[in-house]
């Protein structure tokens, strides 16, 4: 970990060609760490760039992927994949924008809430609520009724907490 | 079958822009120049001689199929490369390294004065590709074999030139290590103008 930028920065100068900046060659000097370092980068570096012994073109190789080539189509200059490649996102963003306007005709207009809590409109659906526990158990055939009495009544007690709760929200 | 004489002194990038206009004369140029460069990319990667002829067959084919796609403005040695990388991966995902692999040359008893007796970095590579991981390997063998610039690196390793420059640190920060056997002396204060100045 100990001159890890100083030794990225020797490492880099290999690559770039260019000289390492004074402060820097002055360091090193004073370094053996990066001495030792520079010494080996740069042998390792001089080992390297003597090209690597590569594989004698192979002649049946080569035969080969040409007559793997020769199978498959040709490249066509006019169908480049480039504009195929063009189409298709602007296809797809066409598709959205015109759902996007379907969607927005289509829509239709919002159902007005309540801006504020409370107020004539909270007591009138508080109301709405108790009437309507009632007139379930009233208008409904005894015969209906029976079997669900006690679900009715669950139900009943529900809505008059729902209303309870609604009550008291309101300031 | 002969290649074309006058194809022989064309850039490699002008061999793609004939090849994008349906030569196939110049895509076999293209192919002659480099199968023995990306057959040796694939079998550093595989170390297994029908996966790596596989691979430079296939690479091949894609770049042919895709040659549309290069912009000639660009070198052309990159974008063959990062396709060549690409068939790698696709050969590892569907193969587990072969168990026929020829086997790992020997370790050097002393790397440093193997090193500074073989002027060729022949045995270097061999440490290279015991030691160092795929990644490493393979932005130090484009660098120095294709005798790439880091931005062409990055280019074909689909990475950053910083990820690139961070890769060759740590590929000779290794290599360093394996050439510094301890106890070496540190290169005496006299001499060390001489590779200091070489840097």
């Amino acid at each position: 970990m100990k001159h890890l930028l100083t030794k990225f920065r020797i490492s880099n100068a290999l690559d770039s060609g260019r000289p390492l900046p004074r402060a820097l060659q002055e360091k090193i000097r004073r370094c053996p760490e990066l001495r030792r370092f520079a010494q080996d980068a740069a042998e390792a570096h001089r080992a390297l760039r003597s090209p690597p012994t590569l594989p004698p073109a192979d002649e049946a190789l080569r035969r080969s992927i040409m007559r793997a080539l020769r199978a498959t189509a040709a490249p066509s200059p006019s169908a480049r994949p480039s504009t195929v490649a063009w189409l298709a996102p602007a296809s797809v963003f066409a598709a959205l924008a015109l759902a996007c306007v379907w969607l927005a005709v289509r829509r239709p207009p919002p159902v007005p809430v309540p801006a504020t809590r409370g107020g004539p409109q909270t007591l009138a659906a508080a109301d709405r609520m108790l009437d309507l526990g009632g007139e379930m158990s009233r208008t409904m055939p005894s015969a209906v009724v029976a079997p669900l009495s006690n679900e009715l009544a669950c139900v009943d007690l529900d809505l008059r907490n729902a209303a309870r709760f609604v009550l008291a929200t309101l300031p | 079958m002969t290649l074309d004489l006058e194809l022989q002194s064309v850039s490699d990038e002008e061999l793609a822009r004939q090849s994008q206009a349906g030569s196939l004369a110049a895509f076999e140029q293209l192919v002659a120049r480099f199968q023995s460069r990306v057959y040796a990319f694939a079998a550093n990667w595989r170390r297994n001689d029908a996966d790596a002829r596989d691979i430079t067959q296939d690479t091949f084919i894609r770049a042919f199929q895709a040659i549309a796609q290069f912009d000639s403005r660009r070198t052309f040695a990159p974008w063959l490369f990062a396709i060549a990388r690409r068939k790698c991966l696709d050969c590892s995902r569907h193969q587990p390294p072969a168990a026929d692999a020829p086997p790992e040359q020997p370790d050097f008893d002393d790397p440093a004065e193997l090193l500074a007796r073989q002027e060729d970095g022949r045995n270097l590579w061999r440490l290279a590709r015991r030691h160092l991981p795929h990644a490493q390997f393979q932005a130090l063998w484009l660098r120095y074999a294709e005798d790439m610039r880091p931005a062409e690196i990055a280019r074909a390793l689909g990475k950053t030139q910083l990820a690139v420059r961070v890769l060759l640190f740590r590929a000779r920060q290794t290599l360093a290590a394996k050439l510094d056997r301890p106890g070496r002396p540190a290169a005496p204060e006299e001499n060390h103008e001489t590779f200091i100045d070489k840097i």
